[in-house]
C-alpha cells in the first residue's frame, strides 16, 4: 500500500448531517447548556436519518463542558468508542474537532462521530470575560492583566494594528466590507440572531470604537445555543445522504512560537495560519482558486482579513480591493464570505455555524446558495494560539 | 486635550509574587526597570523564565534596562476590560532598545490618545499604589532617539 496514500483524510470521512438550536442573545437560554447540547446533536442525527444509539465518538473543542460519557448515557449510544477534545479558548479548535472526528473514522476508531459545540453563557458567564478584581494573578497573566491585556479584545487588536502598520494602513478597508458582508448575508438566514437588522456603512462608520481599530460591528456577538455535525467513513455516506460532503483537506497547529510570553513571537502580526494553511491546501491538493466560497472565523473583522491573506485569498497590497464588499456576497461575488452571517451577524458558535454553513452550501441548501458549489474552505481562529481549518468537497471533487 | 494617566488608586488585578518574578516588582518599587538575562549569552528574557530558550543555561539574573525604547504595537481602548483607567487608554507593548523583539506589556500615559503611534520613543515611569504595587507605564520620550 502506498503509505503517501495512507496518511491523507482526502476523502476518506464523510458529513452526513448537521443541527442546532435556536440562536439566541447570550444569556437568553432557557435550558441548560447540556440540554441545548443534546438538542443539537439530536437535530444532526435526524438530519442524518439515523438513531442517536449509532453515535459511537464526540469530539469538541475549547474546553466544551458537555462530557461525551455523559451525552452518550443522554442520548442511548450503545457503545461509546472514542471521544477527543482540541486545547485551547475560543474558536481555534473548532476545525479541529471535525478533523479529529474524521481521524477517528479513517483509522477505525470509530464509525459514526459527532463533533459539537454548546454555549450557555448565561448558565456560566461570558466568554474571554476579564474577572475584575481578581486578586493574585499568576504567570503571564501577572504581566498583562494589570495592564488591561486580560481580554482578547485588545490583545488581537494590537496584532491587527500591527499588520495594518506593516502594510502601510491597508486591511481598515477590507475589514469593513467584512462586517457588512456578514451582516447582508444574515438578513436572509432566518436563523441569524441579527436577522432583521441590516447594517449599512454609514451605521457601521458611526458605530463606538470598543478597541481601536476596531468598532462595536468588528466584534463578534455573545450567543447561546449549539451546534453539531456527524461524519461517517466515506464509502457509507452515499446510501445515507444525498448530498454527502467530503472533508477535503485539514490542519491544525500553530507557529512554534505564536503566543510567545509576553507577546515576543516573531509572527506577531499574523492571524496564526501561515503554517496550518499550507499544510489543509497540500492535503486537500487544490487551493485558494478551486474554493466557491469561504467561511472565515471571526472573533474581530481584522483576523479575517489576515486569515483570508495566510490563505492565499487576497495579496496584501491589493486586499482592500480584493476583499471589498461587492466580491464578499452571495451569490455573484468572487470571494463570498462568511454566507450565513458567520460569528458576527448568525451567531458566535465558537465557528461551529459556518462548518454547518459549508455543509448547506456545498448540498445547495444555503440562505444564500453559490450555484453549483463545490468546495468550501473553513477557517478557524484567527490570531489565536492554536488554529484549524478543514475544506470540504461534494462528492465530485473526490 | 486631555493628557492620558494612569488612575490614582488601584482596583484592577495585582500580581502573584514567586520567588522567579518577585525580583521584578521588587525593582518597580525602586523605580528602576530589571529584567531577567542569560548570563551565558546575554540573552534578555521577558516574561521570566527558569532557563535561557536561546542556550538553555539555567544561569540567569535580573539587570537593569534602559527603560528606553520604542511602541511596537497599541490600541486606544474605549472600554473597561477591569483595570478602572479613565476612558479611553492605550494599551502597548514597549520594544525595548536592548534586544530585538524584548516587548513588555504595558499602557502609554503622558500624551493624548491620538498622538500615540507605532515607532513612537517612548521612556518608562512609574505609579505607585496601595499594597506595595508598583506598575511600569510609559511616556513620550522627549528626549528621543531611542525610536527604532
Ligand atoms: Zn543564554
Amino acid at each position: 500500500m502506498n503509505p503517501g496514500h495512507t496518511r491523507t483524510l482526502r476523502g476518506r470521512a464523510a458529513v452526513v448531517g448537521i443541527g442546532e438550536t435556536e440562536y439566541l442573545r447570550h444569556g437568553q437560554a432557557s435550558e441548560p447548556e447540556f440540554v441545548l447540547a443534546l438538542r443539537a446533536i439530536l437535530t444532526a442525527c435526524r438530519d442524518a436519518g439515523i438513531d442517536p444509539g449509532r453515535i459511537d465518538g464526540f469530539t469538541s473543542y475549547s474546553n466544551d463542558r458537555n462530557l461525551p460519557s455523559r451525552l452518550a448515557s443522554a442520548i442511548g449510544v450503545d457503545e461509546l468508542r472514542y471521544s477527543s477534545m482540541v486545547w485551547g479558548g475560543g474558536g481555534g479548535g473548532v476545525g479541529g474537532a471535525v478533523s479529529n472526528a474524521a481521524m477517528a473514522i479513517a483509522t477505525g476508531m470509530a464509525d459514526c462521530v459527532v463533533a459539537f459545540r454548546a454555549l450557555a453563557q448565561g448558565q456560566f458567564g461570558r466568554f474571554g470575560q476579564v474577572r475584575a478584581g481578581s486578586v493574585g494573578v499568576t504567570d503571564e497573566a501577572a504581566f498583562t492583566l494589570p495592564y488591561g491585556l486580560g481580554s482578547p479584545a485588545q490583545q488581537y487588536a494590537m496584532r491587527f494594528q500591527r499588520w495594518v502598520h506593516d502594510h502601510q494602513g491597508r486591511g481598515l478597508a477590507a475589514q469593513r466590507a467584512v462586517a457588512l458582508a456578514s451582516y447582508h448575508h444574515a438578513q436572509t438566514n432566518p436563523r441569524a440572531v441579527m436577522n432583521g437588522r441590516p447594517l449599512t456603512g454609514e451605521a457601521y462608520d458611526a458605530s463606538r470604537w470598543i478597541v481601536e481599530p476596531w468598532r462595536l460591528y468588528d466584534c463578534c456577538q455573545e450567543n447561546d445555543g449549539a451546534a453539531a455535525m456527524i461524519l461517517v467513513p466515506a464509502e457509507a455516506a452515499p446510501d445515507m445522504s444525498d448530498a454527502p460532503v467530503f472533508v477535503l483537506g485539514a490542519a491544525q497547529g500553530s507557529d512554534g512560537r505564536f503566543i510567545a510570553p509576553v507577546h515576543n513571537a516573531p509572527r506577531y502580526a499574523t492571524a496564526n495560519f501561515s503554517t496550518v494553511a499550507p499544510r489543509m491546501w497540500a492535503m486537500a491538493g487544490i487551493g485558494p482558486r478551486d474554493v466557491d466560497c469561504v467561511q472565515s472565523y471571526e472573533n474581530f473583522t481584522g483576523g479575517v482579513v489576515m486569515s483570508l491573506v495566510e490563505h492565499g485569498f487576497a495579496s496584501a497590497e491589493e486586499v482592500d480591493d480584493m476583499l471589498a464588499f461587492e466580491r464578499l456576497i452571495a451569490p455573484g461575488g468572487a470571494l463570498p464570505l462568511n454566507t450565513s452571517g458567520g460569528n458576527l451577524a448568525e451567531a458566535y458558535m465558537h465557528g461551529f455555524g459556518l462548518h454547518n454553513e459549508a455543509i448547506r452550501q456545498l448540498r445547495g441548501s444555503s440562505c444564500n446558495q453559490i450555484p453549483g458549489a463545490k468546495v468550501v474552505a473553513v477557517t478557524g481562529g484567527p490570531m489565536v494560539g492554536y488554529v484549524s481549518d478543514v475544506v470540504y468537497g461534494s462528492e465530485d471533487t473526490l | 486635550m486631555t493628557l492620558l494617566e494612569a488612575p490614582t488608586s488601584w482596583q484592577g488585578p495585582v500580581p502573584a509574587m514567586d520567588p522567579l518574578t518577585e525580583p521584578y516588582w521588587d525593582s518597580l518599587r525602586q523605580h528602576r526597570l530589571a529584567l531577567l538575562r542569560c548570563r551565558q549569552c546575554g540573552y534578555w528574557l521577558h516574561y521570566p523564565v527558569p532557563a535561557c530558550r536561546k542556550c538553555l543555561s539555567d544561569d540567569v539574573e535580573y539587570q537593569p534596562v534602559s527603560g528606553k525604547g520604542s511602541i511596537y504595537t497599541f490600541s486606544v481602548v474605549h472600554r473597561e476590560f477591569g483595570i478602572h483607567f479613565p476612558i479611553p487608554w492605550v494599551a502597548a507593548f514597549v520594544e525595548l532598545v536592548e534586544q530585538d523583539g524584548l516587548r513588555l506589556p504595558t499602557n502609554i500615559v503622558g500624551c493624548a490618545p491620538d498622538e500615540v503611534s507605532i515607532g513612537m520613543p517612548v521612556q518608562v515611569t512609574y505609579r505607585d499604589y496601595e499594597d506595595g504595587l508598583t506598575l511600569a507605564l510609559f511616556e513620550p520620550d522627549v528626549g528621543g532617539g531611542s525610536g527604532r
